[in-house]
């Protein structure tokens, strides 16, 4: 791995820990088990479509193992990296029907597909097929908080793409 | 282009079908003479007869919930979890939607009452 490599993904995981232990912080906003804005899947997103699928896994589970010792919660990592695999697996099978333009429908489809696995994941923790009653709204505002980072995604790679010329797109 | 056209035509029907689901699960009416049944850890500890108005304090692993049993509804009044997200919820009175908290493992639902058990606090 280069050096320039390796520099740039560590700076992403600062940046995606920093995120995710500054929104850990935050008390839910709404009363509802899962609702997250999930802002540091910017950065996850961001790596996948700026530089590549082996390096979007990387920054994603070195951030949510390092954020779940920082925010000293063994359960987060569980449930977190549950959805974000599930989802940055979803969104990486289908990178090819995405453009850079269209990073915000990538971001949707990945919400939904992060609120899938953390809701299966509860299932097998909570050891009861209840919540599932909570799928639906968890649907909604996993495409919800999806528009929302990938349309933040979506101006840092439009800002990327004008000062750095050597954008590569696999 | 075509793929973004399918991708925005399955993200409508989602919000479409997910929309419709939790309109009717809003809608729902209560469960008459129904119970609550608590389980931690995916075992249930104890089943309420919603008519029988009462506190019931639930240890856990992670720590302490109060049931409470109010005018035919349930709700977590009080708990230690970090996020607050069960008490939060409120009171339920109907099988659409369970009272969840994650930290604690502990699951409150509603379900209708079978005329063979005895509904009390085991």
């Amino acid at each position: 791995m280069s050096t320039r490599k390796l520099t740039t993904l560590s700076m992403l995981t600062a940046v995606a820990l920093g995120i995710f232990v500054l929104e850990a912080q935050v008390p839910p906003p709404v009363p509802i088990p899962g609702v997250k804005l999930g802002l540091a899947n910017i950065v996850s997103l961001f790596t996948l479509f700026w530089m590549g699928r082996r390096e979007a896994f990387t920054v994603l589970v070195l951030r949510v193992v390092l954020g779940s010792m920082f925010t000293g919660n063994l359960m987060t990592m569980i449930y977190s990296l549950s959805g974000g695999l599930l989802s940055l697996a979803v969104v990486a099978l289908f990178k090819r029907t995405f453009s850079l333009k269209t990073i915000w429908l990538a971001s949707i489809v990945g919400g939904v597909f992060h609120n899938i696995g953390q809701i299966l994941c509860a299932i097998v923790i909570l050891g009861s097929a209840a919540i599932i009653s909570y799928l639906p709204i968890l649907l909604i505002s996993g495409i919800a908080s999806g528009l929302f980072t990938g349309l933040a995604c979506q101006y840092l790679v439009q800002r990327m793409e004008k000062s750095h010329r050597s954008l590569h797109f696999d | 282009m075509k793929s973004t056209k399918i991708w925005m035509a399955l993200i409508l029907a989602v919000v479409v079908i997910a929309g419709a689901v939790v309109f009717w699960q809003q809608q729902a009416p209560d469960e008459e003479g129904g119970v609550a049944v608590v389980s931690v850890d995916g075992k249930e500890i104890m089943r309420l007869n919603l008519n029988e108005d009462g506190e019931y304090p639930v240890k856990t692993d992670g720590g302490t919930n109060t049931i409470t049993v109010k005018d035919g509804s349930v709700a977590v009044s009080d708990a230690d979890c970090p996020d607050q997200v069960c008490v939060k919820t409120g009171a339920i009175s109907n099988n659409t939607k369970p009272i969840v908290c994650l930290p604690h493992k502990l699951v409150v639902e509603v379900q209708a009452a079978s005329s063979d058990i005895d509904v009390t606090a085991q």
